[in-house]
């Protein structure tokens, strides 16, 4: 077994926050910029990872360069290390959720079920160019949901316009938030089962990428009709949406995606189990 | 000096004029021209455009004739190629530079959407047959996740399974993309739809002056009412900003005004010197020139140049001391003449004086021959006749005298003498004699007898010209720029000017049993002090005589010529 492996993980911030909250046998032993060094508790328990954060273009190059393994969901890398046969994958555990961020109370939604799973369903498999499911839930986990104070009124501020924000660095958020955007062109009975004011917006519905710790905040200031946000999974669901005030808002889930783990067939069952459980359970993942 | 400038200036100011218009004709015909030349180039420019996205679809119509996993999906509906089919316009679209692309089924669902990925499964069955119908690129809204851009797009169709589908790709039309189709920084493009006025623009700046050099109709597939699209025109207005033009106008203009002005400036420091050398000095020689008369010839011509006013300076100074020798001539000859007249009227004079004398003692010898006892009668009968010729040639000895005073000039006191002389005038019966004396009369330097002499002959004509009518006789003195003014008036006869211009001859008189010497010798008087005579006379109304003497000036000055009031 080797003394350490590189492992280089593509555009996912979320993943290392989750690790680095439960990292199991490991612990945080080093940690500057884009590189965070684990290390076991127990001294030989197993190797040291070398975590080191890359963008999505620069996965192949990885791959080429000899990284033990990549964490990503980029479809064109993992298409590339499938026609490697000296690499394998795996997917990971589904480890991020996103969902449509709207004004309002939930329960004054009335639920068209059939609509919202078929754009589930549309945003599943065609919409995103990740490994994805349709959500029909928020979270299993059973975190409290926060009660902050509100400022903002119900309903759709007069001012907010027709546009669904999305963090300009989450290429998923994009695509989601981009498919509603057409369906609004489309098919606008099926955005009135996610809002109203989506399905009334109509043609002057805009995507528009903003700072991530401002997308929730756009929808709860009521600037804007809807945002799609994206939560770590497992965590806390809403409490983990920056600035999001779940008096005035709720989030319609959407989908849950996932990444994959690609390693060197070169590496021991027993190397990448104990990297399995480093980053977190992967038994839900399909192979 | 304006004269010269004009001259000087005119020629500058028509050749600037000239030259500034055929100037402005040549730049504003080569500007059109080349202005005509650019919009060309331009419309070339759009129509490659529209001829290279053309060639793009072509080239990858080939291509996905050739794709067989494009096949595979498209024909066979094989679900695992779904996205593959999903990206494979973005992709091409990197590919093959195109900003707008999507690929259509012959229903018009969009299977495929380069720029907005997500728009799959829309309908839009319309656009490929109108961007057909265009015959070549025409202009069309295409939506994008971020809104509707303006695309300059084409269409071409692919056959695969006998099944059609079209390729709608192009360009967005941005500034950008209006500045690359601008010939050049001055100038500008912008494009007009249909009831949208001016979408875009480029390279337009705000402060010009743009004249429109062509406009050039682009088709344009235009989103009518709900969903129906036709086919209208566009408008691609190419204007050309004029200031450039105008900046080289007022370069230009700013060049003839800066010439100008160093041509007026140049002018006049040579007007100013032309004046220094030459107007100024004639100027003062014209001056000198007017103060020369026969009385004051003294006027010094003596100067240092060496041109033409030096020369004239000089003839002048010539001529004034030719005159000045003549004038003495003149003096000397008039001298010689008086003095032949005076001895020839002394002679006459004297003969008179003696001739009753001759004859008393011619009487008195016979009676001393023929009657001597009665010779003391006689003789006491005959006496006053001899005392009587006796006393005339006394006066006359005495007036004769008068003519020839020596002057002992010393300051004197011009008010003191006044007194003097009228405190020994006799005058007519009815007459008055009024003293009219300043205080502040200064010193007059002068001989005071020969003062004393100038007023008691003044005050005799004043008294002999009220003619026993009765009048007024003034003696005054007055305080006349820092000298004094003797002057003394009457209320006489006054005189005419044929009398006043012969008042100051030697013997002219109009008075029975008069000299016809005493204005004669007032002159002379006045004339050896140095000071100035002046008479305001008029018939009737008297006759005024004013002795001015300048500031301690006791040398030869000019006698000012009588005046006829």
């Amino acid at each position: 077994m080797p003394a350490s492996l590189d492992v280089a993980v593509t555009d996912a911030p979320d993943s290392i926050a989750a690790w680095l909250s439960d990292l199991g046998a490991y612990q945080l032993a080093a940690y500057s910029g884009d590189t965070v060094r684990l290390e076991p508790v127990v001294d030989g328990a197993g190797p040291a990872l070398v975590l080191h954060r890359i963008p999505a273009r620069a996965a192949r190059d990885a791959l080429d360069a000899g990284v033990d393994v990549l964490l990503t969901a980029d479809p064109d890398a993992i298409a590339y290390a499938a026609t490697r046969s000296d690499l394998t994958s795996v997917p990971s555990g589904w480890n991020r959720a996103y969902g449509l961020l709207v004004r309002g109370d939930q329960s004054s939604d009335s639920v068209p079920a059939l609509a919202r799973d078929t754009v589930r369903a549309q945003l599943a498999t065609g919409a995103v160019r990740v490994d994805a499911r349709p959500a029909s839930a928020w979270s299993d986990d059973p975190c409290p949901t926060p009660a902050g104070p509100s400022t903002a009124t119900n309903g759709i501020a007069a001012a907010a316009r027709p546009h669904i924000v999305y963090s300009r660095t989450d290429d998923v958020a994009r695509s989601v938030a981009a498919r509603l955007v057409a369906l609004g062109l489309s098919r606008k009975e099926l955005l009135a089962a996610f809002s109203a004011s989506l399905a009334n917006a109509g043609d002057s519905l805009r995507a528009e990428g903003v700072d991530p710790g401002d997308v929730a905040r756009e929808v709860v200031r009521g600037r804007v009709v809807a945002a799609v946000v994206a939560v770590p999974l497992p965590g806390c669901g809403l409490r983990d949406v920056p600035g999001m005030d779940p008096a005035t808002s709720h989030v319609i889930p959407l989908i849950q995606t996932r990444e994959r783990l690609i390693a060197r067939r070169s590496l021991t069952a027993h190397a990448l189990a104990t990297l399995a459980h480093a980053i977190g359970d992967s038994s839900q993942a399909g192979p | 000096m304006i004269a010269f400038g004009v001259v000087a200036l005119a020629p500058l100011v028509v050749i600037a004029a000239g030259v500034r218009r055929e100037m402005d004709q040549r730049l504003t015909t080569q500007d059109e021209r080349r202005a005509a030349a650019l919009a060309g180039v331009a419309a070339a420019d759009l129509a490659h455009r529209g001829a290279s996205i053309g060639d793009r679809l072509a080239s990858l119509a080939d291509a996905l004739s050739d794709d067989n996993r494009f096949r595979l999906a498209v024909t066979q509906g094989d679900p695992a190629q779904r996205g593959y089919v999903l990206d494979l316009a973005g992709r091409e679209m990197r590919l093959t530079g195109l900003s707008m692309l999507q690929i259509e089924d012959a229903s018009g669902r969009i299977l495929s959407s380069g720029h907005f990925r997500n728009e799959y499964d829309r309908l839009e069955p319309d656009l490929p047959p109108l961007l057909a119908s265009a015959r070549g690129a025409a202009l069309v809204h295409a939506r994008t996740p971020d809104g509707p851009v303006l695309v300059l797009a084409r269409v071409d169709s692919v056959r695969l399974g006998g099944r059609a589908f079209a390729l709608v790709g192009g360009d967005v039309v941005d500034s950008g993309f209006l500045a690359r189709l601008a010939p050049g920084g001055d100038f500008s493009i912008a494009l007009s739809l249909p009831g949208d006025g001016v979408v875009a623009t480029a390279a337009m700046p705000a402060d010009s002056h743009a004249v429109v050099v062509s406009r050039t109709n682009v088709p344009y597939i235009a989103a009518g009412a709900g969903s129906a699209r036709s086919l209208q025109a566009a408008s691609l207005t190419l204007s050309r900003s004029t200031a450039a033009l105008d900046a080289l106008r007022r370069s230009v203009d700013i060049w003839f005004i800066a010439a100008m002005a160093v041509t007026a400036t140049i002018v006049l420091a040579a007007s100013t010197w032309l004046a220094a050398r030459v107007s100024r000095p004639i100027r003062e020689l014209a001056e000198q020139t007017a103060r020369v008369d026969l009385d004051r010839l003294d006027t010094d011509f003596n100067t240092g140049r060496d041109d033409e006013i030096g020369a004239l300076s000089r003839l002048l100074g010539a001529m004034t001391r030719r005159l000045r020798a003549s004038a003495a001539r003149e003096r000397d000859a008039e001298r010689r003449a008086a003095v032949g007249d005076l001895a020839r009227q002394v002679n006459h004079d004297v003969k008179n004086g003696l001739a009753p004398i001759r004859h008393v003692l011619r009487h008195l010898a016979q009676v001393e021959r023929d009657e001597p006892a009665r010779l003391a009668a006689v003789f006491a009968e005959r006496r006053p006749t001899l005392d009587a010729s006796v006393d005339y040639l006394d006066t006359l000895a005495r007036n004769y005298a008068r003519l020839s005073p020596r002057l002992d000039v010393a300051p004197c006191d011009a008010n003191a003498i006044a007194r003097t002389v009228a405190a020994g005038v006799s005058l007519p019966r009815s007459s008055a004699l009024v003293l009219e004396l300043a205080e502040d009369v200064p010193p007059v330097r002068a001989d005071a007898l020969v003062l004393r002499r100038i007023l008691e002959n003044l005050v005799t004509n004043a008294c002999d010209a009220l003619d026993g009518r009765g009048g007024t006789v003034t003696i005054g003195t007055v305080r006349a720029d820092g000298g004094a003014q003797l002057i003394v008036s009457d209320t006489g006869s006054g005189m005419t000017r044929e009398q006043l211009n012969r008042a100051f001859d030697d013997f002219y008189t109009t008075k029975p049993g008069g000299t016809g010497l005493g204005l004669s010798i007032v002159r002379r008087l006045v004339a050896d002090l140095g000071a100035a005579l002046r008479v305001d006379t008029e018939p009737g109304a008297g006759t005024r005589v004013s002795v001015t003497f300048s500031p301690n000036d006791n040398q030869p000055g000019p006698l000012r010529p009588a005046e006829h009031r």
